[in-house]
């Protein structure tokens, strides 16, 4: 494939992608602005801060899935290409199966109050697609070596 | 699809490895088609061929499944 990236990105990503996700949790939790909010006694300055490390932070983590997904195995020969293929076939369906589950779920549940639940819900339908699609490619390139 | 490459392999005196650096894929590849869990391109096979100097039928046929 002509748009992978060089096998040396795989480890970016390994670094990358769960330290931006944690340090994108904590912000989320505001454990980040109560530090800022505590060491800097300006209330803007301190929002500014929190908003530059959460954009920072889910970046990474967006950075670091696409190389994990994205990076060249050490010898990408058909095989590695059918693996990529049958992972990504598999993982669009668990996003369809995904998405249908939640509709129903909301439909009989509980629908999503404001916005900002559906803006959740699509996000994580994304993400779902390509943490599924990451998982199942290096599970079968794991049985694939024993 | 059956394939012989173990025994071509075995007659050539060579291993999964030596094998997997002559036609440029990986160690894992070669394991996978002698298990019968690959099927390899036409390129593949030609390539496999050339390297045992043999046809292509006389190191793949099909089974009764295909």
């Amino acid at each position: 494939m002509k748009y992978l990236l060089p096998s040396q990105f795989k480890k970016i990503g390994l670094v990358l992608c769960p330290l931006g996700f944690i340090l994108w949790f904590i912000c989320q939790m505001g454990f980040v602005r109560n530090f800022f909010d505590y060491f800097i006694k300006d209330e803007n300055t301190s929002l500014i801060l929190t908003i530059i490390i959460t954009m920072l932070s889910f970046f990474s983590f967006l950075f670091g899935l696409y190389a994990l997904a994205f990076s060249k195995e050490k010898m990408e020969d058909e095989m590695i290409q059918k693996l990529r293929l049958e992972s990504f076939q598999l993982a669009g369906l668990i996003q369809i199966v995904g998405i249908i589950i939640s509709f129903i779920l909301f439909a009989i549940i509980d629908e999503p109050s404001r916005d900002s639940g559906w803006l959740t819900f699509f996000i994580a339908i994304l993400f779902i697609f390509w943490v599924a699609y990451i998982l199942l490619f290096n599970f079968k390139l794991f049985r694939n070596r024993i | 699809m059956k394939n012989k490459i173990k025994i071509h392999r075995a007659i050539k005196n060579i291993t999964q490895e030596d094998l997997a650096k002559e036609i440029n894929v990986s160690r894992q590849t070669i394991n996978a088609m002698e298990a019968n869990k690959y099927v390899p391109s036409t390129v593949l096979a030609l390539k496999i061929a050339n390297c045992f100097n043999a046809k292509v039928e006389d190191i793949f046929e099909l089974d009764e499944n295909d």
